[in-house]
């Protein structure tokens, strides 16, 4: 009977998942037909040339550091948020809610406009800089790494958010009273009860922003700059030219550091003491 | 004491008009209460009338709309919680889930950043008062419910609260273990000293535990005072109703008498009450008359004193201890009446029998009647 | 129908998402022969349903089915399901010509089926050899903000020059060498700073000295139209075309010029996919009927269209380079194509080094 339950998700797994990577892995290993009209043999090559060029393990840290970036950032930003969303009582918490959930119901292409008006050349907040004679001349906000790691931070941190409240929701409020009690200010409270309790949590959505980051695209398509150069650009410049074989190196590749996160994600990110 | 966790500051509490509203409802009114050093006192009332309300307001939990909190003679109502100094043990412990048992106990003690060899020291003492010594690295999923409910204990005790504030802390536990961590929790606060103050919904805990009793009802304090004088002398029908169980005629004075007021009861029968002269209310005045089942006597008819009311028995339900009688008076109240199942011959009563009750004029109490 | 084509029908839908409506529509006109059409999304579609599409209807009784996407998206379907392929025609750049040609997945016209295409203007057939002709010609030029820039560069090597100098400031819009326009005007200024075919390092420094004014380097052809209007940038790399359909929109101040030594021909071309529907046939001929491009051209003035009897409306007329109207077509350069399509990814691969994303 519970085999048969989980028959849903296998098969979707096994739709969704296992055969585009089989996919992904057969291609890997065959050279472009583009390059090679005639077809070629199996081989590393494109392996090769991914791992053993330093302008591909460059790519490769620029993805790393763009990942993290965004996931501190956002973790920071969102832990407060969700532990208000997950405490308060007020009436309003939906209207917070739906504030919170707001960067996902807009389409990318609508919220980059956004950004573009707030961050651009004439946008609101260089107008703004240079009306109170902060900045002389505008500040490069957009096309590059900075305007990048701000959209992603917005898009991705309902996610964050929304994992972190759930876990801090489950997490007894007497805990912090009693903590209190006992002599705990609220960052010693922070400190030695909520934060390790939510550890469970801040994996998840460590784990999920990450992921959600070095895979992303679009933004760092319509945010980015010539120097915002991550591995998913990369792909996409690869299949534009039509050679799926080496995106399907390169995806291997995002893909093997995906699964080494989740596995780090599964031994760090522990509550003491659970069973 | 010589104890780590005998060195309580018996701290004295005082309310002062304490009140607080959540919305509509109205959970603590116009509070004021007493709390000498080194007391157990209990809040006790039915679910909703404003305990743990009253209980987070001292603890700093919850800010009262108006009133001031009192500790040690300092007024607290702008101190923090975790400056205030005091021990709080929660219905459900509220043990810290990822800390082991030595880690929950020392929590207060690092917070104060008390020196390691001392806070080692200290919790070897207060884990042995508690009989907790070798469980110490167990985490709290892994201790059964009264090794919680005493690492809870353990840990509060060993930063000397100045007041330690328990809320239904034995709630959780079955009958047996509740009863035997009653005496223990009692024993505990009279070894350490400590200023008490108790939750609870559970009236034959507070009498069992408690120096004084402030029975609650919808926010306020009904009556304050030992377990004896709340139960043999309760001044409202709700405190003679709440704890232990009453019996209710409602009636008029007709007249006085020396140390006795005579009521005719709405059925028409007239019994007496003793009174102190002054208190006594006037003739006309609407009252109530309380008897507690176990002072009622129970005979045949024609064999007491009088007043007696002619009543037939509706019911008899032994309950090993004793035999209660459901008692239906001739003037159409009900009654209940205990009977000590003691060495004296049993009396042989069937439903349907006819019989008379009576009671000594001192054994009833005479309530005003609020609901006329 | 016969099994067979419901049998390749239901395997198309199998293979490719999107094919599955068009094994609906297949169905749901049995009358005459379906087919399914690749096009640009937006405005395109209704340029071909004004002309071409009920030209089509009225030649066989059977109806179009467009899929929208970019020509990238039409050659990664066709190549996952080659021997039926989910698409029978589609559009493309004069870079996704000798590709496509290159991969084997389309087939050379035939004469016999596509008695229009004789008409097209041979500037816009025979640089295909015979794998596609083209609809509609732009040109690539720079536009402007007239308000900022008062003296637009004459030449693309004045226009690197004072880009590379920082007189635009960091507000300078460049095609990504992922977008057509990227290419064929970067091969024109390689060629004009004495780089070859097979050595872009000429381009390649000077786009790196102008790299620190880039904005940023456009890959979709709307992203200039926005970044001019809202004064992001003042100057960019981009169509007439599109410019013009900016300036109408209410915008004055945006202009184009044409720098010397002429515009890089950018051309859209039809294309029919091997192994597809021999129907398909007689939707390329409707495209190469100079009525359907006209009307095609109503949706957008200032485009040139490839038939030698093309009659423009008034309103795209005025806007025409008067070397193309009188057919010297002086002011247009051709590109390579077929051996810069050969050496896209090297140059792909030395802009990515070089100049990043
Ligand atoms: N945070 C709150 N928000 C709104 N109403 C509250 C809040 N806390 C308590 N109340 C209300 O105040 C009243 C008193 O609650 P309180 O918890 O003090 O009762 P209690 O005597 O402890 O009851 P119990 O025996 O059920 O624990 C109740 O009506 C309760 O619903
Ligand atoms: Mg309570």
């Amino acid at each position: 009977m519970p085999a048969l339950l989980l028959t849903p998700l296998l098969v979707f797994l096994l739709a969704f998942f296992v055969l585009p990577f089989g996919v992904m892995l057969y291609e890997s290993l065959y050279l472009s037909l583009v390059q090679n009209p005639a077809g070629s043999a199996m081989t590393f090559a494109n392996y090769t040339k991914a791992f053993g060029d330093a302008f591909y393990l460059r790519v490769l840290l620029q993805t790393v550091a763009l990942g993290v970036a965004v996931t501190a950032l956002a973790l920071v930003l969102g832990y407060p948020v969700a532990y208000f969303l997950a405490r308060t009582r007020s009436r309003r918490r939906h209207v917070l809610l739906f504030l919170v959930i707001s960067p996902l119901v807009v389409s990318i292409v609508i919220r980059s406009y956004g950004w573009m008006v707030l961050l651009g050349r004439a946008g609101t907040v260089n107008t703004l800089l240079q009306a109170l004679g902060l900045v002389e001349r505008p500040l490069p906000l957009m096309y590059n790494w900075f305007g990048v790691v701000v959209a992603l931070t917005h898009v991705l941190l309902p996610f964050m958010i929304l994992t972190l409240a759930s876990v801090i929701e489950g997490i007894p409020e007497s805990l912090e009273d009693t903590a209190a009690v006992l002599g705990a200010g609220w960052w010693s409270r922070f400190r030695h009860v909520i934060l390790p309790l939510s550890m469970e949590g801040v994996g998840a959505g460590v784990t999920l922003v990450f992921m959600l980051t070095i895979g992303s695209f679009v933004s760092i398509l319509l945010l980015g700059g010539s120097d915002t150069l991550v591995l998913p650009l990369l792909i996409y410049q690869q299949i534009t030219l039509l050679n799926n074989n080496f995106a399907a190196a390169l995806g291997m590749l995002l893909l093997v550091l995906s699964v080494v996160l989740l596995y780090a994600q599964a031994r760090i990110f522990r509550v003491r003491g659970a069973a | 004491m010589s104890t780590a966790v005998g060195r309580s500051k018996m701290a004295d509490v005082e309310l002062r008009a304490i009140a607080k509203r959540y919305g509509a409802v109205q959970a603590v009114a116009d509070l004021d209460l007493r709390v000498e050093p080194g007391q157990f006192v209990s809040l006790l009332g039915p679910s909703g009338c404003g305990k743990t309300t009253t209980l987070r307001i001292i603890a700093g939990l919850v800010r009262p709309d108006a009133g001031q909190v009192i500790i040690g003679g300092r007024v607290m109502n702008d101190v923090p919680v975790h400056h205030r100094g005091l021990g709080l043990v929660a219905q459900n412990y509220a043990l810290f889930p990822h800390m082991t048992v030595m880690e929950n106990v020392t929590f207060g003690l690092r917070m104060r950043n008390a020196a390691p060899a001392d806070i080692a020291r200290r919790a070897g003492e207060a884990l042995e008062m508690v009989r907790l010594t070798g469980l110490q690295d167990r985490y709290p999923r892994q201790l059964s419910g009264g090794q919680q409910q005493r690492v809870a204990l353990a840990r509060c005790l060993l930063v000397e609260p100045a007041v330690l504030l328990l809320d239904e802390p034995l709630g959780a536990l079955d009958k047996k273990l509740r009863e035997a961590m009653q005496v223990e929790l009692k024993s505990l606060q009279r070894q350490v000293g400590i200023t008490a103050i108790f939750v609870t919904h559970d009236q034959e805990e507070a009498l069992t535990l408690s120096d004084r009793i402030a029975v609650m009802h919808q926010g306020r304090i009904q009556q304050v005072g030992a377990p004896h004088d709340i139960y043999e002398r309760p001044r409202t029908r709700f405190v003679a109703e709440f704890i232990g169980v009453c019996n209710f005629l409602e009636g008029e004075v007709v007249g006085r008498q020396p140390g006795a007021v005579m009521i005719r009861t709405d059925g028409g029968a007239l019994v007496a009450v003793g009174a102190d002269a002054h208190g006594a209310p006037a003739e006309g005045v609407k009252v109530v008359v309380a008897v507690r089942p176990e002072k009622l006597v129970v005979g045949a008819p024609g064999t007491s004193h009088s007043p007696a009311l002619p009543a037939r028995v509706e019911a008899v339900v032994y309950v090993g201890t004793a035999v209660h009688y459901h008692l239906r008076a001739a003037t159409g109240e009900r009654l209940i009446a205990y009977r000590q199942n003691d060495a004296a011959a049993p009396v042989a009563l069937a439903p349907g029998a006819e019989v008379v009750v009576s009671w000594p004029a001192t054994a009833a109490r005479l309530l005003p009647d609020v609901s006329g | 129908m016969g099994t067979g084509t419901t049998r390749r029908a239901f395997l198309r839908a199998l293979t490719v998402g999107s094919a599955g409506s068009a094994w609906a529509a297949r169905l749901a006109h049995a009358a005459g022969p379906n087919i399914v059409a690749g096009s640009f999304a937006g405005v395109w579609v209704d340029g071909l349903k004004a002309g071409v599409i009920p030209c089509y209807k009225r030649k066989t009784g059977g109806d179009v089915e467009l899929v929208v996407g970019t020509p990238t998206d039409f050659v990664q379907k066709v190549m996952a399901t080659r021997d039926r392929p989910a698409i029978d025609a589609m559009i493309g750049t004069d870079a996704d010509v000798f590709q496509n040609a290159q991969l084997g997945i389309i087939e050379k016209l035939q004469p016999a089926k596509l008695p229009n295409v004789a008409g097209i203007l041979p500037i816009f057939k025979e640089p295909y050899e015979g794998w596609a002709f083209g609809f509609d010609g732009g040109r690539d030029g720079v536009t402007y903000n007239a308000n900022k820039v008062k003296n637009p560069p004459k030449s693309w090597i004045e226009f690197t020059e004072r880009v590379a100098k920082g007189e635009f400031g960091r507000a300078v819009l460049y095609p990504h060498l992922t977008a057509t326009d990227g290419l064929a005007i970067t091969w024109l200024i390689n060629r004009e700073l004495g780089g070859s075919l097979a050595d872009p390092s000429p381009v390649i420094r000077r786009l790196r000295e102008m790299k620190p004014y880039i904005t940023k380097f456009w890959t979709s052809n709307a992203e200039p139209g926005t970044a001019l209007t809202s004064g992001e940038v003042d100057i960019a790399a981009w169509t007439d075309g599109r410019t013009f359909g900016v300036q109408s929109a209410g915008n004055r101040h945006i202009q184009f010029a044409l720098p010397a030594p002429g515009s890089p021909m950018l051309t859209i071309c039809f294309m029919k996919i091997k192994n597809g529907s021999d129907a398909a046939w007689e939707y390329l001929n409707c495209a190469a009927d100079a009525k359907n491009q006209a009307l095609w051209n109503q949706y957008f003035p200032g485009y040139y269209m490839t038939h030698q009897n093309n009659d423009y409306p008034a309103a795209s007329r005025e806007k025409q380079d008067p070397t193309s109207l009188d057919r010297s077509f002086k002011n247009w350069i051709q590109v390579p194509w077929k051996e810069l399509s050969r050496l896209r990814p090297q140059w792909m691969e030395a802009w990515t080094r070089e100049i990043g994303a």
